[in-house]
């Protein structure tokens, strides 16, 4: 470990605010990559799902 | 070899083994991720110039290998269209463009955060930075140019081509701090040559390079694996997965 405490960390030497902007705004993108795939993925089977049941309905009228 | 390539190009057949494979590629880009990044903030030595200020590369200098290595895979599923006219590929194209156009988004926001400390300005219209730019405008420019378009099959034939024009701008990013005198530093990350950084360095960035490409290549089969659902939701082997689906939510 590079560092001897929490405060240090943070600090970074006087950088942390570059530094922990860049890992921030780097975790939000992948995530955001993430996230994105997977409600598209969920809106899809929703759509379908209800688009049988309106086809189920239809059948059963 | 052709014929299990062309079986690849088929839907039905990507689905089932991308089903298999991305787990283990996601289970492995998050392990790769997690252990490179808490190595670079947390173990990895300050650089003797910049400080502790050069941990901010372990985020920007993988964003920008995958920034360009995605334009090219981008391109290269745009030639396999053009050519074999493998459906699947002009998929690949599309689903490639907005996860590229993030990583380059990253790549450039975050040299332009490193860039304050290190050289006293956000932004400067350098031969590195400028190229970048660009890369990101091309990104943008096949996703809109695909959904400016109706016609499927044109939208591709358009996309792929503009891909390719926009090839020639990678080896302009690669050599643009050669060929003209930049403020951005030549490459100091190879996995060819003797490394420019030391070791404790080196190895938690390779472990984030590697880490950056597996997560490329889960987000991407994820966005293909839905736009195929998309594509093929009236064949059988759709629907009769969207009852397997249903049937198991209830």
């Amino acid at each position: 470990m590079q560092f001897d405490s929490f405060a240090e960390i943070i600090n970074m030497n006087g950088h942390g605010f570059y530094v922990w902007s860049v890992y921030l705004i780097g975790i939000s993108v992948l995530l955001l990559n993430v996230i994105r795939p997977k409600m598209l993925m969920k809106k899809f089977y929703l759509e379908q799902k209800h688009s049988m049941k309106i086809q189920g309905d239809e059948k059963a009228s | 070899m052709w014929k299990w390539f062309y079986k690849l190009g088929a839907p039905k057949s990507f689905f089932a083994l991308s089903g298999k494979l991305l787990p283990w590629f996601s289970i492995s880009a998050l392990l790769f991720l997690s252990i490179g990044m808490v190595w670079g903030l947390l173990f990895s030595p300050p650089d003797y110039q910049q400080g502790d200020a050069a941990r901010i590369m372990f985020i920007h200098v993988p964003a920008s290998i995958l920034a360009q290595s995605s334009y090219f895979m981008m391109a290269s599923a745009g030639v396999i269209f053009l050519i074999w006219r493998i459906k699947l590929a002009e998929v690949a194209l599309q689903c490639a463009a907005p996860i590229g156009a993030s990583i380059t988004f990253l790549a450039l926001i975050t040299g332009s955060i490193w860039g304050k400390p290190m050289w006293g300005t956000w932004w400067v219209w350098d031969a590195r930075l400028t190229s970048t730019l660009v890369l990101f405008f091309l990104f943008v420019g096949i996703m809109a140019l695909r959904s400016a378009m109706e016609n499927r099959a044109s939208a591709g034939r358009a996309t792929s081509l503009l891909a390719l024009v926009g090839l020639v701008n990678l080896p302009i990013i690669k050599f643009s701090v050669d060929w003209w005198n930049t403020l951005h530093q030549s490459s100091s990350f190879s996995l060819t040559e003797k490394p420019a950084m030391p070791i404790e360095m080196w190895f938690p960035l390779l472990l984030m390079v590697i880490g950056f490409y597996l997560f490329f290549f889960s987000v991407w089969v994820m966005r293909i694996r839905t736009e195929i659902l998309n594509r093929e939701r009236k064949t059988d082997w759709v629907r009769n997965l969207i009852k397997e689906k249903v049937s198991h939510a209830v």
